[in-house]
């Protein structure tokens, strides 16, 4: 017996020790994140400034209406006015702590702890506290809703410390920790409580009450929803940092676009976002007070391929597509400049989170350069030759070739590209081109095509699809889409490589940044190496706003203005007392430019003293150009900006200059001028040869009329 | 000999029911798969959890378990949960219902007292200047397309000339002091889209009514009423018009069965919250449950109405109460 206690010390005690730390390891402050800013306003936010109704329209009414349930923009929309979540994301698309003050995370990554804000309460007045956290945190964990899947795959469990300190175990380490799970919003435990236990309540299909909407702890208290027409929010007053400027925040549904851009022109809105395509700008540009925005989308438009099939199963032959793929010519001509072209290495996208991206030039925009004469290089090497001089090349043992390539036809710029690829880039390689076709589908029918299993020969040899790519610097959206686990949806390629999915697998589990970044620079190589699809251009996002009644917009990297920090940070311009500023164009462009000339632009910024104005920021837009122009300078009060017209389209152009500087009001001109080449001589059929032919045409109707009734009238009728 | 007729009417009025129902079954299920796509946008999500909720609507049994569970749940009049909004698709048609019964009722009465009044005069001028020019304008407004049309009304009449709103069924945030007032608003808001279905169905039924009353008029009744000395409006009215409005009320049956369909390209030009745009959405979200709904509500109203018009028809016509 003795002997028996004795050797159980002997096991315990090594045990024992082993669970005491040996040493205290240092937690990581941030957990190793990069913290962003929270957008500042224009002025001090004190109860003088306050007041308005802030209208924003919405495209669509919101769908789910529970903030676990939703899935549309429009439901996130909703929601966002009335939850506030632990930590926020920055213009810049950076997390900020919001109802989180601190956060840190041990080494490993596995446990957190969250310190949470001390003064913030829900809309009824219940303090804000780690309960709150707790309670919709485990009730995600109990339900598995399919789009927090974030959370209920990586968190183990939460334990609350105290009131304001909570701590949150993983199950594996996950680097997107915090900006994909600690920015969930976050519902009061005292209302939802009684929701969620009620005996009916189903979680796929519960819709939240007007009086559970009531209670939230965001900027803003929701009061009314009218399905179709619009929803209501106002100012709440109590949030702990600060409220809003407006009093209300009024969101109408209006579903077309050309009646919102009218609306906005019209002053019924503040800002206008969604399919505001580009030829709506010269006319807003026009309007010296309303302002555009462009920002970067994350959908990757490609042209994938079915990697499983033949000629597209050989590596070597999707390299001679990647040269016959003119990403300029898409961008400048088919989409008017406004877009960027697309990445071999797919992740990041251009122009997004570049400390990311593989500085290889083969990843990046022209890793494989328009060169038709390359593609037949390869494609002579591979041995497809023209064989029987149809103009077309044969496989190396004869095989018909004959592409499908299949663009949803809802977006007219897919499917010009799939046009020119059929017509002009496949069609005239020298030596013999790849015959292609273009299958005109509509989307419906597409789709499930291009999900199709990889093996099945109804699936597409080749589509072209615009998806997500994300919005956070995570390369982890790589994994989701690319994994050969992933086959057919959303790996539609039937991409499958041992080292990417090993390098996919370990980079989801790195919390150091420096070697995550590195692990992503090799994915990306594999991508331009191996080419599932060619990543051909991104979309601007447009949006144009007023700047006549409110200011303090707040422009997103990747979003509209139409967005938390603006309905957070807009206040009437009436209020907001600012100096008016002065805005004189001192050199300008004469109305007509020769193309390639270079103009030059000057102006002079006075306040109402006629002292120039220094340390201001002007820009200018061009309607037709996406390029935003920075001017600099060049003395006290003056600043110009000179540019070269080379390779622009010959038009009139529309170009609206803005000057803002702190305590002042924005000042805004318009010039117009025409790119053109020297001007024919006026003759005088020149001048006067369409109106004397539109006389002709008159007198001639008039008399054919005359004769008609003329020749009824005598013939003889009833 | 009335009874039977009524009775017959019925029985094949249910056979045509059933085979409708089915034929909804299998169209909706024709839209693609309403899960599918969760993936495609959001690649996070895992495959379980898209199973789970396949589950939820049913959707992982065989077709015809599914089959047997919509007869059911059509026969009890439950149409079951949206999977696109999460909630019970009734609830979602009644949100919007109203505002499309209203538009489209009164744009039907409208349009129709118009297309029988100018339809008949049309005939009755035909040929002249007057018939000319109706009937090109009619032919006219049916050929532009009328999201065009009411983009151009908006244009004009809510920008340009800023008579009426721009968008929705009523003032946003408006509170009312009283109901006059409402309706004041209410009316200020339909004024454009009804002036754009009322222009285009005018322009679309005078047609049918103008050939209508022009084979009347070639009837021998005409001669002898127009010989008892009859003015010619009581000729018009009285013999001729009462005459050519048998097609008139079943085409306008029918219309007013459609209604639940709503007019989808005016409604989303207008932004007005009806049906129609409801519809289209659930076409294009393959939102099965919500497609069901709406279609045994058209298919039911079109039923009702095509059987109202039949019993219409042989009380106006007593030739249909043989056959």
């Amino acid at each position: 017996m003795r002997r028996a206690v004795l050797l159980l010390l002997v096991l315990l005690i090594p045990l024992g020790l082993a669970l005491i730390p040996t040493e205290t390891q240092e937690a990581i402050p941030w957990g190793g994140v990069t913290l962003g800013e929270i957008p500042k306003p224009p002025v001090p936010r004190e109860p003088a400034f306050f007041g308005g109704t802030l209208v924003c329209p919405l495209p669509s009414d919101p769908v789910e209406m529970s903030p676990f349930t939703r899935a549309t923009t429009w439901s996130f929309y909703f929601f966002y006015p009335i939850y506030d979540s632990l930590v926020g994301i920055d213009d810049q698309s950076r997390p900020v702590p919001w109802l989180a003050e601190y956060w840190e995370s041990t080494p490993d990554g596995l446990v957190w702890t969250v310190r949470l804000v001390k003064n913030a309460t829900w809309h009824d007045g219940t303090p804000f506290t780690a309960h709150d956290v707790a309670f919709t945190f485990n009730h995600v964990l109990e339900v598995k809703y399919p789009r927090w899947s974030d959370l209920w795959e990586t968190v183990e469990k939460v334990e609350v410390v105290d009131d304001y300190t909570i701590k949150i175990y993983l199950k594996f380490p996950y680097p997107d920790f915090v900006t994909d799970v600690l920015t969930f919003p976050i519902v009061p435990k005292h209302i939802w409580e009684k929701v969620v236990t009620a005996p009916d309540f189903d979680p796929f299909t519960y819709r939240a009450t007007d009086e559970v909407l009531k209670v939230g702890n965001g900027p803003w208290i929701f009061e009314e929803y009218v399905p179709g027409q619009y929803i209501k929010y106002k100012a709440n007053p109590n949030i702990f940092k600060g409220r809003p400027f407006a009093d209300e925040l009024l969101m109408p549904i209006i579903t077309s676009p050309d009646a919102g851009i009218l609306a906005l022109r019209k002053g019924e809105v503040d800002q206008w976002y969604w399919r505001l395509s580009p030829e709506a700008l010269p006319t807003l540009l026009q309007d010296p007070n309303i302002r555009i925005h462009l920002y970067l989308s994350p959908y990757v438009c490609h042209w994938g391929f079915n990697t499983w099939k033949f000629p597209l199963n050989i590596k070597e032959f999707r390299k001679a597509l990647a040269h016959c793929v003119d990403k300029d010519y898409v961008v400048e001509t088919i989409m008017h400049g406004y877009g960027r072209p697309g990445r071999f290495g797919v992740w990041p996208i251009t122009g997004l989170f570049e400390d990311w991206a593989n500085p290889d030039p083969k990843c990046g925009v022209y890793g494989y350069e328009f060169n038709l004469t390359k593609a037949a290089e390869i494609l002579d090497k591979l041995g497809f030759k023209d064989i029987d001089g149809d103009g077309f090349r044969e496989g190396p043992n004869g095989e018909e070739i004959d592409l499908e390539l299949a663009p949803p036809t809802y977006d007219p710029i897919r499917v010009r590209i799939a046009e020119m690829l059929a017509e002009e880039w496949l069609a005239k390689i020298p030596g013999g081109g790849i015959k292609a076709h273009v299958v005109y589908q509509e989307w419906k029918t597409l789709w499930p095509r291009i999900k199709l299993p990889p093996d099945d020969p109804n699936k597409p040899d080749t589509w072209f699809l615009c998806s997500s790519y994300g919005t956070r610097p995570s390369p982890d959206i790589m994994r989701f889409r690319l994994h050969s686990s992933k086959i057919p949806n959303p790996n539609y390629y039937g991409f499958i490589n041992a080292t990417f999915d090993e390098l996919a697998e370990e980079q989801a589990r790195t919390v150091d940044v420096e070697r995550r970044k590195e692990i992503a620079k090799e994915m990306q190589a594999i991508l331009a190496e191996e080419l599932p699809f060619i990543s051909i251009f991104h979309r601007y996002g447009i949006s144009a706003y007023r700047v006549d009644k409110w200011i303090g917009w707040v422009p997103g990297i990747m979003w509209s203005v139409n967005n938390g920090w603006s309905w957070w940070n807009c206040v009437l311009r009436e209020k907001a007392v600012l100096k008016p500023m002065t805005l004189t164009l001192a050199e300008y462009p004469p109305p007509k430019v020769t193309p390639g000339q270079t103009i030059t632009i000057k102006v002079s910024l006075t306040d109402p003293e006629g002292e120039p104005i220094t340390g201001a920021s002007v820009e200018m837009h061009i309607a037709g150009i996406p390029e935003v122009f920075k001017f600099e300078e060049i003395e006290t009060g003056v600043y110009s900006i000179t540019l070269s017209t080379e390779g622009w389209v010959e038009q009139p152009y529309t170009a609206k200059i803005i000057s803002s500087a702190p305590g002042f009001e924005e000042a805004a001109t318009v010039l117009t001028f025409e790119l053109t080449k020297k001007v024919a001589p006026v003759t005088f059929w020149g001048a006067y040869g369409p109106l004397i032919v539109g006389i002709l045409i008159v007198i001639l109707i008039v008399i054919a009329v005359y004769a008609f009734y003329a020749a009824r009238k005598k013939s003889p009728s009833k | 000999m009335r009874v039977r007729f009524v009775l017959t009417r019925f029985l094949s009025l249910l056979i045509t029911f059933l085979l409708v129902m089915s034929a909804i079954f299998f169209l909706a299920r024709a839209t693609g798969d309403p899960f599918a796509e969760i993936i495609e946008q959001d690649p996070r999500v895992p495959p379980e959890a898209v199973q789970r909720l396949r589950q939820r609507w049913g959707l992982d049994k065989p077709i015809y378990l599914q089959y047997i569970d919509f007869m059911k749940a059509m026969l009890s009049g439950d149409f079951g949960y949206s999977v696109a909004y999460y909630a019970p698709v009734f609830e979602i048609i009644k949100q919007k219902l109203p505002w499309t019964l209203f538009l489209l009722s009164t744009s039907i009465v409208l349009s129709t007292i118009g297309a029988v009044l100018l339809g008949a005069y049309t005939a009755w001028r035909r040929g002249s200047r007057f018939d000319l020019i109706a009937t090109n304008t009619s032919l006219f407004i049916r050929a532009i397309p009328h999201f065009w049309l009411g983009m151009v009304l908006l244009l004009v009449f809510g920008f340009y000339i800023p008579l009426f709103p721009l968008y929705g069924a009523t003032t946003p945030g408006a509170h009312y002091s009283n109901a006059f007032e409402f309706i004041k608003d209410v009316l200020a808001h339909a004024a454009l889209p009804l002036t754009c279905l009322v222009m285009r169905q005018i322009g679309m039924y005078m047609l049918y009514m103008r050939s209508a009353t022009l084979e009347v008029l070639g009837e021998d009744f005409i001669v002898t009423a127009k010989a008892k000395g009859l003015t010619d409006r009581e000729v018009l009215f009285r013999h001729a018009v009462r005459n050519s409005l048998l097609p008139m009320v079943t085409i306008t049956a029918l219309r007013f069965g459609f209604m639940v369909n709503g007019a989808i390209l005016t409604e989303t030009v207008f932004s007005y919250p009806g049906t129609g745009r409801l519809i289209y959405e659930a076409i294009m979200n393959s939102d099965y449950f919500l497609l069901q709904g709406a279609f045994f509500i058209t298919s039911v109203c079109v039923l009702i109405a095509n059987l109202i018009a039949d019993l219409l028809y042989a009380y106006l016509d007593p030739r249909v109460r043989v056959g």
